[in-house]
């Protein structure tokens, strides 16, 4: 540009000239680098889509639990009593840091589902007006159910991974010893605020009410020591607005002030709600958007080797253009504008997708989740974060084009002028390998470039395939990997009668064993909350994110219970 | 000699050309003239290319003051110029043609051209394809404007080089051995050419050991071991002339050449 002022010219032609000339250079440099420009778009077109959809994937997850938690009408505490509950709503309503409690009945049953007995009980539930149940299909569409068909049952998608449960099937719920079975048909699913992610192994079963008023007979004819099922309900509790109690305290005045912890089963703040229903959904974005940081350095590293050889192999045409007259900084810019027009590209490309990824991810990931993400691309972030990497690939395009400034046309002239020294003879035995081998000498830099590239993509490819593997069907995977007990199979005995050498034999006979360990379930209660403590005798088992294994008096805790409990180490 | 009063174009005083120890341009002194045809003759290693190099204000001298003035009739110290203003004079105001092409290799013989055209900065998008074309009609590229510079023979490569260092329509047109790759019927072409272009009053300042390339200049100096030896009047090139030719072997026969 400074050129064309100098010869004082009126600007129009000027910049005509130089769009002119910068397009030419353009499709002259595109015409020998399309390789390796081709490699970085894929690469930043991948970064840009995994980095967005895990984004959009992540917020959109919170979003539509939260949102279907306050469609639901869950309050910020839910706690779910059991047997006769008397005024027990009316009572904690009373109480002035309560806004208002919403009393939803249930049953508790055990259940089998294709020969399989549940572990935990479910809670059977009928749709009413105050909880508006959302149904949808198992493939992720929503589904519209005026009414529940007498004899059937709506459950939550992630049973499909969890008993390979599917619509036809048929659930009987345990309610008595004495022909207290009640079979009903899976008619299809619905999305469940709470209790629908794989990660909970209490499920919920939406019946008809007609259904439920028979199974609630049969529960209340059956007597103490017939009855499987029982009565209970889940209070979804609001605290006022006003009230400036903190969530512990306020669970702590309810319990003071009320009965409920002579009904309570157990109960959960909205939070840990939510950190529950989001615990797989958090797992793969955060894992998408580490491989996504990893992505990002490939970009870098590839891009940067690839102008570096770049710069090497079109040394004589930049030397060219100086002596014709162009400035160092106006070649700069034509590669600034060419790699940087393919990275903003790739971003935009990758945006434009990263929703159709998401919701496809989202779909996918149902049967973990047990309830429909409905993705919506979080605007502002994505444009901040968009913001971001465009800023940070411009600095270093920036850097890296710096090199195309000390580019000195003499010096390249007198090395033309000199030639390069070959130092690889060509032998008449082995004339291919020979040829091979100096045009690999002469392009080396050119060949690395396209090497890091192919390899990266490569690593990716893997990566994406071992995702499938690794995520398991229906997000099978994905849980054991995150899980303590990443074992095929436990076995535990049920007393010390049981002959565990026996045992042991014959397990082995099959399969070694990794580890034996010792183990005591038990309940414990904390501030009339009910916990499960395993009492084992060695805690390197798990995976400890903070502090260490247990030692002498010291317990390890989960960060949710650290967090219900508002405990801190030590 | 075409005008009764020569216009300098060029004023170079003690002129030193230093790499590492060695001097290769000892103190010359030397004055270029608008619309002449100046032929550097020499020896290798005689310091032509590095003269040609300093004066075009491709490489700096390392001693000495050089000053130009060119189109916009101002004087530029070369030898003190900033880089912006080296820019300016490479892209509107000096042509380049060297012993190797030195085309760009991803584009064609007419982009390469036009190029030339678009970063001088003068000539609108019409001008310069009106000139380009003229140029490649002139220089009888019709059959290899469109074809890259390894597709084509080494003949149409430098024909191309000329013409992209004249299509902006440069106050002087510098030459490094143009014709040094060439083989004979290229290197008359390419000569050809040069004396068209001086005819219609480009000043050119070539460098060559080539006898036939110096006949179409209109001034030789001789260069050995960095000074300027001598310097012979020849006049106009017209086309063949014995006597010409004659003048300037003996001429040369004083340099043991």
């Amino acid at each position: 540009m400074e050129t064309c002022f100098l010869a004082g010219r009126i600007p129009l032609v000027v910049w005509v000239n130089c769009m002119k000339k910068c397009q030419m250079l353009l499709k002259a440099a595109w015409r020998k680098q399309k390789g390796s420009i081709c490699g970085i778009f894929l690469l930043v077109t991948v970064l840009s889509l995994c980095l967005f959809s895990s984004l959009t994937l992540y917020v959109s997850g919170r979003q539509s639990v939260k949102a279907e938690m306050e469609y639901l009408g869950f309050g910020d505490l839910t706690i779910w009593i059991n047997g006769d509950r008397g005024n027990l709503s009316g009572e904690i309503e009373n109480l002035s840091d309560v806004e208002r409690v919403v009393c939803q009945s249930l049953i508790f049953a055990g259940y089998e589902i294709n020969g399989r007995y549940s572990d935990n009980e479910g809670q059977l539930l009928y749709p009413d007006s105050s909880v508006p149940y959302r149904f949808i299909t198992g493939e992720g569409e929503e589904l519209s159910v005026s009414e529940i068909a007498p004899g059937t049952v709506y459950i939550s998608p992630a049973m499909k991974s969890i008993y390979d449960v599917e619509t036809g099937d048929i659930i009987q719920f345990e309610l008595s010893r004495q022909d207290g079975t009640y079979g009903l048909t899976v008619a299809g699913y619905f999305a469940d605020g709470f209790m629908g992610s794989s990660m909970m192994d209490m499920k919920s079963f939406l019946v008809n009410r007609e259904d439920y008023a028979a199974m609630k007979e049969i529960v209340l004819a059956a007597d103490k020591v017939d009855a499987l099922g029982r009565e209970g309900a889940m209070l979804h509790i609001f605290q006022d607005s006003e009230s400036d109690l903190s969530a512990l305290d306020f669970y702590k005045q309810i319990q003071d002030r009320t009965d409920v912890s002579l009904y309570t089963e157990f109960s959960y703040r909205q939070e840990s709600i939510l950190s529950y229903m989001l615990l797989l959904q958090n797992i793969l974005s955060g894992f998408l958007i580490a491989f996504s940081a990893v992505l990002f350095l490939v970009c870098m590293i590839v891009t940067g080797h690839s102008l570096s050889a770049v710069v090497e192999q079109d040394k004589k045409d930049m030397v060219v253009l100086k002596i014709l007259g162009m400035s160092g900084k106006e070649i700069r810019k034509v590669y600034f504008l060419l790699y940087g027009g393919v990275i903003l590209a790739g971003l935009f490309l990758g945006l434009t997708f990263a929703g159709r990824i998401a919701g496809s991810l989202a779909k996918g990931l149902i049967t973990s989740t047990g309830m429909l993400v409905l993705v919506q691309r979080p605007l502002l972030l994505c444009a901040l974060l968009l913001m971001g990497l465009i800023l940070s690939f411009a600095a270093f395009l920036f850097l890296r084009t710096g090199k195309i400034l000390t580019v000195a046309p003499m010096e390249t002239i007198r090395e033309t002028a000199g030639g390069k020294r070959v130092r690889t003879a060509i032998r008449r035995k082995f004339l291919e390998w020979d040829i091979a081998m100096r045009e690999l000498c002469f392009g080396k830099k050119n060949y690395i470039a396209l090497f890091l590239i192919a390899a990266f993509l490569a690593v990716f490819l893997a990566v994406l395939g071992r995702m499938g593997t690794w995520l398991g069907p229906n997000g099978e995977g994905l849980m054991n990997v995150f899980s303590v007990a990443d074992h095929d199979l436990g076995v535990q005995p049920f007393n010390k009668e049981v002959p565990m050498d026996e045992i042991e034999r014959v397990i082995e006979w099959y399969s070694p064993i990794r580890e034996t360990y010792e183990l005591a379930m038990e309940s414990v209660t904390v501030n009339g909350q009910e916990y499960e403590a395993n009492v084992l005798n060695d805690t390197d088992w798990f995976h400890i994110l903070k502090g260490r294994a247990c030692e002498g008096n010291s317990i390890l805790i989960t960060d949710t219970v650290a967090s219900e409990l508002q405990l801190s180490m030590s | 000699m075409k005008g009764k009063m020569k216009e300098i174009i060029f004023q170079g005083t003690d002129m030193i050309k230093t790499f590492e120890e060695t001097k290769v341009l000892q103190g010359i002194s030397l004055e270029l003239y608008k619309d002449d045809f100046t032929v550097i003759m020499g020896p290798s290693g005689s310091g032509k290319s590095t003269l040609l190099y300093a004066v075009s204000g491709m490489d700096r001298l390392s001693e000495g003051q050089l000053f130009y003035r060119g189109k916009r009739s101002e004087m530029t110290d070369i030898a003190h110029a900033t880089e912006k203003e080296l820019t300016y004079l490479r892209a509107a105001e000096f042509g380049f043609v060297f012993q190797s092409t030195h085309l760009i290799s991803s584009l064609t013989l007419e982009e390469n051209i036009r190029m030339a055209g678009l970063i001088c900065g003068s000539m609108s998008e019409k001008e310069i394809r009106r000139k380009t074309d003229v140029l490649i009609h002139q220089m009888r590229l019709e059959k290899a404007k469109d074809r890259l510079p390894a597709q084509v023979s080494g003949g149409e490569a430098q024909r191309a080089a000329v013409a992209r260092a004249v299509v902006a329509e440069p106050e002087i047109l510098f030459a490094d051995e143009p014709t040094g790759a060439l083989n004979k019927a290229n290197t008359e072409e390419v000569l050809n050419l040069l004396t068209t272009l001086y005819a219609e009053g480009q000043s050119i300042l070539l460098v060559t050991h080539d006898r036939e390339a110096a006949l179409r200049g209109n001034r030789i100096l001789y260069l050995e071991d960095g000074f300027i030896v001598g310097e012979l009047e020849l006049g106009s090139y017209l086309g063949k002339d014995r006597e010409r030719e004659w003048k300037l072997a003996s001429w040369l026969e004083g340099f043991r050449w």
